[in-house]
């Protein structure tokens, strides 16, 4: 009867403590190709990182050469689905390269791209449900 | 001339370039009227340095002269075309250090190195394969072509790994 008491006591605690993780979403990396090559991609950073396979990815970057000439700045977002869908596309657009400063780690990604591999959107959402649970 | 708008960087610098040539082709000319008046009058002429020399622009000719109204105006000039020359100096290195578009290119020299850049990616192409190392040697090839080219050979990079023909990462 003691014992009963201690596995239900220590249910109620775990399932106490699940409640108070606060909502999660899990969004894994989507890559849509049209036929013009064109596409576009999403997912979280979380859920690809933390993902059960090892192909899943998602991000953006900026790179900066100094050709002697001056600096060329381009940036730059690409994704793979667990399927192994890929997205690629790069930017030299001053507005579309500062979007890529505001991620952070936890952000839920978004980019499309045009049929020469052009970004033509890049967003980003940082929520506390992307964090994944401990 | 009508100017409608406001002129571009470009336009002003070209102007400003034109305003200080002329203003160094009248003080050159100034100077060569006073240099042939001189000479005229001078008991020694081979002993006065040539305006028209580099050593005639130059710190280690502008020393202290006589007191002869002459060499004061000579003087003046000289100072004149070496702050001329300077503003011009420092303009261009200024504008090289701003601006990609400023620095006159060799189209034939672009040409050859959009070809080498669409050759390595060709090449990646037959490999089906890019490693990060040779993604990032690439991508600086890449940002040394001219803006077209650049913006052309990305995009042929960008098609290639969408497509699957070359896996690897950006």
């Amino acid at each position: 009867m003691k014992k009963k008491r201690l596995i239900a006591m220590g249910a109620l605690v775990l399932t106490s403590s699940a409640a108070l993780a606060g909502l999660v979403t899990i969004t894994p990396v989507s890559v849509t190709v049209n036929p013009d090559t064109s596409g576009s991609a999403l997912g979280s950073m979380s859920a690809a990182r933390f993902s059960k396979n090892d192909v899943e990815y998602i991000g953006c970057g900026v790179r900066r050469i100094d050709t002697g000439a001056g600096v060329v700045v381009f940036g730059f977002c690409q994704a793979s689905t667990a399927a192994g869908v890929l997205g690629f596309c790069s930017s030299e657009s001053p507005d579309l390269i500062a979007s890529i400063g505001d991620q952070d780690d936890y952000s839920f990604i978004t980019f499309s791209w045009d049929s020469a591999g052009i970004c033509r959107g890049i967003g980003n959402s940082t929520q506390s449900f992307y964090i994944p649970s401990k | 001339m009508p100017v409608h708008g406001r002129p571009t960087g470009g336009f002003v610098v070209r102007m400003r370039t034109l305003i200080a040539l002329s203003v160094l082709q009248t003080v050159g000319i100034a100077a060569l009227v006073m240099h042939a008046f001189g000479a005229k009058h001078s008991p020694d002429p081979e002993q006065r340095p040539s305006i028209s020399s580099a050593a005639a622009i130059s710190p280690a000719s502008s020393g202290p002269t006589s007191g002869a109204a002459p060499n004061v105006r000579e003087e003046r000039l000289r100072t004149i075309v070496r702050e001329e020359l300077a503003r011009l100096q420092s303009s261009a290195q200024g504008n090289a250090s701003t601006s990609l578009e400023a620095q006159p290119r060799n189209p034939s020299t672009d040409l050859h190195q959009r070809e080498a850049v669409a050759q390595q990616i060709d090449a990646y192409r037959g490999a089906a394969a890019i490693t990060d190392a040779q993604m990032q040697e690439l991508q600086a090839d890449i940002a040394q072509l001219d803006d077209a080219s650049r913006k052309q050979m990305m995009s042929k990079l960008i098609r290639a790994l969408n497509s699957g023909e070359i896996k690897g990462r950006l």
